[in-house]
């Protein structure tokens, strides 16, 4: 009795997992039976954190998200999360929501979940598009043969949901019936009376630390006595002197062998390929040659739904008409009335107040900006286009040490890079996350600075914004090139699954756009406000005149401004926005040339991130990594703006 | 790696140069060496020839073609598990759909893009249908 786990509690408490592949409908399902807001997402990496249910759901216990994962042993820190997940969680009971049309791959982790001994059921999900593709699947035989529920369910549709509750709580702990090779299962009976308590079965703990998942290593290293894991150590090294092969490989060949047994009895596939349009799209945006047009096109739409709509429409509505006409000036009103100090009524709704700046350009100007983003990049990973955009561009991203999927944080970083700087998480090793961070950091204008930058580039000329492209992408090439170069660790290539292009979900989409907007609002916003805090009191104490006329020598020396462009610089640290908008403010007045616009929004565009983001890098990579970024692309930025001066002044141009 | 190979040779074990303690064969380190690093990146390495038998990679095969898996190479950490796990196990059938920019391929109903490195460590044999 000592060698097994203690039960866990069946009355109350403990969670419900759903655990499953990338791309299979996990999050939508759990959307549907938690009712909260949570995104659902195609590309993999969306589901960052572990979302989970507050409360119980409609299936009873919490319900947890897992990020996908393709098959334990895990890689990413993505996907190391799920690992930790199953470790830690007191587990009522496991979901795993399988792809139907897909059934091997399915099945390789529906028997990593059976060893785990809880309660499981597999939802077989997209049963619709199996059918579309002459797939069907005896889900009656599988559930015999497996011993575990097998419900098929279209979760687009909500089809099937409903049973998932009664069939999951109903059912017995799932009992493995798949035996390894007698040195393997040896092995594991000596290593059970050796292993913590945890929910997993202690044969189930055993065998996933055999597979060589990293995260159930750490676990147990941590958690056993450190004399027990000597002999789990000394364990596993005599079984794979004795099998001559490593014990994961061995393992996996176990399962795959008997995945095709199980799949020779359920399984009938006509093999039809899908056709029609949605096939056809996917073809072309991922061909050696039309691959290029199709991603010009999809930026194009992009920026027009974006920098057209969003930050020319919407904003002068709400900027200029809501905010500017209707609420600021009653709020000014309200305030100067009810205000006892003239200091306070300065800090609220003063020149730098935090109604009249902050929340003015927060609600006004950003939220409209990313708002529109959101949503253009939800349709992006609803379609299932961005694992085809990581194809065509991984090339490109090779030159930088990186591999197509950066695309993601590098695209995301356009709408806001604190957020991408987040998402970075979905590379494969820290040296990737380093490099993708650090360029994200010197080269990605994020979509609030981004429409001010082209306003102003558009109203000199195209040569100005070409200028500005050429240089600011010429740089993220070449500091990325020199970067893989001096950091230690080799490139990832490229593997990754291409989904299926789908129609996006009306409601789907939306709910995601207002979870990411949600998200936003509360994590963005108050460090905006505190930049905008800072501000009025460097400018109440007169520290700020100070600065401004330190910072002349560079900035009107080296860079060729005008003095009061160093007041931007500072702002620009506070807001990213506040730095493109105070250059605007300046070029409004006439008093900078064609040559300064271009080289003032070169100089802007590769300046240090907003104090949002930076404090995202530390959070994310560690303080040490932000402060060299920022050690780094601050003089960087100045020089590539000073060399621009230098050589567009020696050309004559824009002068 | 063999302390003890370490112990007897010149230059110390502070050298960035890694050495099998059975048969000498030495390498270098590239964590421990920049310059080594970018070295080796920039000098373009010869790939051996391998012996043109039955079998080809699944970076070899044209595109239209479908193959049989034979086997994976046993690369390092869990990548060759990973492949596997998508479809690209002994035994499977795989359908070619193109080499460039990168190998995408079709397992079951699963498109997977994969680099050639990758792709070229997958062996295989064409199926005639």
């Amino acid at each position: 009795m000592s060698s097994e786990c203690p039960p866990v509690a069946e009355a109350d408490g403990g969670s419900v997992a759903l655990v499953g592949h990338h791309n299979v409908g996990k999050s939508l399902i759990f959307q549907r039976l938690t009712g909260s807001r949570v995104t659902v997402a195609n590309y993999p990496g969306t589901t960052v954190e572990v979302a989970r249910s507050s409360g119980p759901s409609a299936l009873g216990p919490a319900l947890i998200d897992t990020p996908g994962i393709i098959t334990f042993p895990t890689r990413t820190e993505d996907e190391r999360a799920t690992s930790r997940a199953l470790l830690e969680e007191p587990l009522r009971a496991i979901i795993q929501v399988g792809d139907a049309k897909n059934l091997r791959r399915t099945l390789l982790l529906t028997l990593q979940l059976i060893e785990m001994e809880r309660p499981l059921l597999l939802a077989l999900n997209m049963t619709d598009e199996a059918d579309s593709r002459g797939v069907r699947v005896e889900h009656q035989r599988l559930q015999k043969q497996l011993g575990i529920p097998v419900v098929p369910t279209v979760a687009v549709r909500g089809e099937g949901l409903d049973q998932l509750g009664d069939v999951l709580l109903n059912s017995a702990p799932a009992t493995p019936k798949l035996h390894y090779p007698k040195p393997v299962e040896d092995t594991v009976q000596g290593l059970i009376p050796l292993l913590p308590a945890c929910s997993l079965s202690a044969r189930g703990l055993a065998l996933f630390w055999l597979s060589g998942d990293p995260e159930a290593e750490s676990w147990l290293n941590q958690n056993a006595s450190a004399h027990n894991w000597e002999q789990m150590i000394a364990s596993r090294e005599r079984l794979e002197a004795t099998l001559g092969r490593s014990v994961d490989a061995v393992i996996q060949d176990t399962r795959l062998a008997y995945v095709e047994h199980l799949s020779a009895t359920v399984l009938h596939d006509a093999g039809t390929q899908q056709e029609g349009f949605a096939a056809w799209f996917g073809r072309i945006s991922v061909h050696p040659i039309w691959g290029f047009p199709v991603l010009a096109g999809v930026l194009l739409a992009v920026y027009l739904f974006v920098g057209h709509f969003g930050a020319g429409t919407l904003v002068d509505l709400l900027e200029g008409t809501l905010f500017g006409e209707i609420i600021n000036p009653l709020v000014i009103q309200v305030v100067e009335n009810l205000s006892p100090i003239p200091l306070l009524t300065e800090f609220l709704v003063g020149e730098y107040g935090l109604w009249t700046m902050g929340i003015t350009y927060a609600l006004a100007l950003i939220l409209p900006i990313v708002a529109t983003f959101f949503l253009a990049f939800g349709v992006l990973e609803d379609t299932g286009y961005l694992p085809r955009l990581s194809v065509v561009t991984n090339r490109l991203f090779s030159h930088m040490g990186l591999n197509g999927k950066a695309v993601l944080p590098m695209v995301l970083g356009l709408g806001c890079v604190t957020m991408a700087t987040m998402t970075t998480r979905v590379l494969e090793n820290r040296r990737e996350r380093t490099l993708a961070t650090f360029l994200l950091a010197l080269s990605i204008p994020c979509s609030a600075q981004l429409g001010i930058v082209m306003g102003m580039l558009a109203a000199v000329s195209l040569g100005a914004t070409m200028i500005w492209g050429a240089v600011v992408f010429g740089v993220m090439l070449m500091v990325g090139w020199l970067a893989a170069q001096l950091l230690p660790g080799s490139r990832s290539p490229l593997m990754m699954e291409l989904p299926p292009l789908r129609r996006p979900v009306a409601k789907n989409l939306i709910v995601k756009t207002l979870a990411r907007l949600e998200w936003y609002l509360k994590e963005v916003i108050p460090l905006f406000l505190l930049g905008t805090a800072i501000l009025f009191l460097l400018a109440a104490t007169d520290i700020l005149p100070g600065l401004i006329s330190a910072g002349t020598p560079l900035v009107t020396g080296w860079l060729g401004l005008p003095p009061e462009a160093s007041e931007a610089f500072i702002m620009g640290f506070l807001r990213r926005d506040f730095g493109a908008t105070g250059m605007f403010v300046l070029g409004s007045e006439g008093l900078l040339s064609p040559l300064q616009i271009t080289v003032a929004m070169v100089t802007i565009t590769l300046f240090i991130p907003c104090v949002a983001t930076v404090f995202m890098i530390s959070k994310e990579r560690g303080r040490r990594m932000a402060a060299g970024m920022v050690a780094l692309v601050f003089p960087l930025a100045f020089l590539v703006g000073g060399l621009l001066y230098r050589l567009l002044f020696t050309l004559g141009w824009g002068i | 790696m063999d302390e003890a190979a370490c112990n007897t040779c010149p230059m110390g074990s502070n050298c960035p140069m890694v050495c099998c303690p059975v048969c000498g064969y030495t390498t270098i380190d590239t964590d421990k060496t920049t310059v080594g690093r970018i070295a080796l990146n920039l000098v373009p390495s010869q790939n051996p020839k391998r012996d043109q038998a039955t079998l080809s990679t699944l970076a070899e095969v044209p595109k239209g073609v479908s193959v049989r898996v034979v086997a994976v190479e046993n690369t390092d950490g869990s990548r060759p598990l990973q492949m596997q796990a998508y479809g690209l196990a002994p035994g499977r059938l795989v359908h070619i759909l193109q080499q460039e920019p990168v190998t995408v391929v079709r397992a079951d109903h699963t498109e997977l893009a994969l680099e050639g490195d990758l792709a070229s460590k997958v062996l295989v044999e064409v199926v005639t249908s």
